[in-house]
């Protein structure tokens, strides 16, 4: 599937979709350090995986990507525009009376399959559309980005119990592992580990790659497109909160940022330079 | 094979798009889960993830119908129902069983973590929700057969209880309709209570008191048009029904008085704040205010 993969075109690609993010870290801001969490994933999945005629198009049987981290949707619209499902103009109109683009994913956006927002909503949504698609006999997969304090919530372990009871191995979930929650470090608070042997216990197969590292990324999502087994996937991508900008890695006080032009400039500089460095 | 039962599947030959979901809660489905195969899907002891679900094939196209009890239903899946079907308007239906004083398998023996006394009130606030109360299958079936025209969510107050022995106008959707015509006093209400209002209005006929019975089912939306053929008509009017007093029937009227400058002489018959003391039905009634002699006594002296 992914044979005309080319490294530095797409690192051109996912430095533009950063940049993109800028434009929304401004005027009330958004949750950068989360969009930075899995933007490299994103990215990947809609440059290499993802038909985007078909997604344009709402063909039947498009691969379809569910955010339930909704916080993190500056990298999704970042990623929409860089590909063309959205145009690029719109994110000016980012929380203006002008547009809908707002913290959270908007369904009238095109690209956005469903809102999200609430925690541990969209893995349930994922599964009803995965029964969908076998209903409908379309082999298309149902991609779920969670955030790791999203395994809080209890309606997540219910559905990660029904996805493996109907083995729905059209289901890809992506744990976006930064190892943070809104304020606080996972492991202090409500420790997640071992995830893997969580998911493993509930009858899933368990993937793993650094979800800063494009060639691990690709590797997976490879593995996954053979389908081997018939069981849901969960991808445990190992990242790191606001990655790419030193300042805001893994600081508890980059979850959010709200900045000014002249910082703006700043950070389009140090991607700039982080980019240089691969 | 029930009634409810039969229907569903007549339902799902014509239209592979219905999606019969239920959070283990078999006691009307008992009879279809093999006969439908794909179409039916058992999520286990999740509300809440029977609700996403349903909202997940609801947007790509499917008519989910959802089933569980109206207590764990309407409480502790919420949220789902708030966010995941109302907000978006997904044409998709949850059927609520063991509700109010349902009498269905002597729902009223359970006690208060399965009494659903405040689901209408809850229900109502979702946007887009449509409300209905259905009295007997009769009425439920009816309602089945409106479904594919949704263009939102739907909640069912399943009474399932058997067949009254009633003539009702022809079922219109969104109507409410008058099931015995009369002067004085009208009674309103819908559901489980309906069955002893109609107890009530037979004595009511026997000391040759003259009165209207009502068959509130819709709601929400509110069916004006018939509230002010009510408000017109009747001077004195009672609401009786088995919710807390607080976002159902008794605050549509409310509402609807106030907005219209209505003075009419209105008297509410409620579980008023309270859980019931849970027995077998007639037990259970009997301690509410809704025991039918109660409710006599408050009209005849009224």
């Amino acid at each position: 599937m992914n044979n005309n993969f080319n490294e530095i075109n797409f690192n051109n690609f996912l430095l533009a979709c950063k940049k993109n993010v800028l434009k929304m870290a401004k005027n009330g801001g958004c949750f950068i350090g989360s969009a930075y969490s899995c933007i490299d994933i994103l990215a990947y999945l809609y440059s290499n995986i993802f038909d985007i005629e078909k997604i344009k198009n709402m063909e039947k049987d498009r691969d379809i990507l569910i955010l339930s981290k909704g916080h993190a949707v500056a990298a999704l619209y970042a990623v929409l525009a860089q590909v063309g499902i959205i145009s690029k103009d719109r994110l000016k109109n980012y929380l203006t009376v002008k547009d809908d683009l707002y913290w959270h994913p908007n369904p009238n956006i095109p690209g956005i399959e469903f809102h999200s927002g609430s925690m541990g909503h969209g893995l349930a949504i994922g599964i009803g559309m995965a029964f969908a698609s076998k209903l409908n006999k379309i082999s298309n997969r149902i991609f779920v980005v969670v955030g790791d304090g999203e395994l809080n919530e209890g309606s997540i372990w219910e559905s990660v119990l029904i996805a493996n009871a109907y083995n729905l191995d059209n289901l890809i979930v992506i744990i976006d592992r930064n190892f943070r929650q809104a304020n606080l470090k996972t492991e202090e608070l409500i420790p997640l580990e071992s995830v893997q042997e969580k998911f493993s216990a509930f009858g899933w197969e368990t993937l793993f790659c650094d979800g800063h590292n494009v060639n691990e990324i690709r590797q997976i999502f490879e593995q996954i497109s053979k389908n081997v087994l018939d069981k849901p996937k969960v991808v445990i991508a190992n990242t790191k909160r606001g990655n790419g900008i030193p300042l805001m890695e893994d600081n508890p006080k980059y979850w959010f940022g709200d900045f000014n032009e002249k910082e703006l400039e700043e950070f389009n500089t140090i991607l700039d330079k982080e980019k240089r460095k691969k | 094979m029930e009634p409810y039962e039969s229907k569903l599947l007549s339902m799902i030959k014509k239209n592979k798009k219905i999606v019969v979901i239920t959070a283990e809660n078999r006691v009307s489905l008992r009879n279809i889960p093999e006969k439908i195969n794909q179409n039916f899907i058992d999520v286990g002891i999740s509300e809440q993830n029977l609700i996403g679900i349903g909202a997940g094939l609801a947007k790509l196209g499917f008519l989910p119908i959802m089933h569980g009890m109206s207590a764990f239903l309407t409480m502790r899946a919420f949220e789902f129902i708030r966010t995941d079907l109302g907000y978006p308007s997904l044409p998709s239906v949850v059927v609520g069983t063991f509700n109010g004083l349902s009498a269905t398998a002597n729902g009223t023996a359970n006690g208060p973590t399965h009494q659903a006394i405040e689901d209408i009130a809850l229900m109502r606030l979702v946007p887009n929700m449509t409300v209905v109360a259905p009295s007997d299958v009769s009425e439920t079936l009816e309602i089945l057969d409106n479904i594919s025209k949704l263009n939102g969510p739907l909640y069912i107050r399943d009474s399932n209880s058997g067949l009254m022995d009633i003539q009702r106008e022809p079922f219109v959707w969104g109507k409410n309709e008058c099931i015995v015509k009369g002067d004085n006093l009208a009674i309103l209400s819908y559901g489980t209570i309906l069955d002893v209002c109609l107890k009530v209005s037979k004595k009511l006929s026997q000391e040759s008191f003259s009165h209207a019975v009502y068959n509130m089912r819709f709601l929400k939306p509110v069916d004006k048009e018939i509230l002010h053929e009510i408000f017109d008509k009747f001077e004195k009017i009672f609401v009786i029904e088995d919710h807390i007093n607080m976002g159902a029937l008794g605050s549509i009227i409310k509402e609807f008085a106030w907005e219209n400058h209505k003075d009419n002489k209105i008297t509410f018959i409620n579980l008023r704040e309270n859980f019931f003391r849970p027995g077998n039905f007639i037990d259970a009634l009997q301690n509410t205010e809704l025991a039918s002699g109660k409710i006599f006594g408050k009209i005849i002296n009224s």
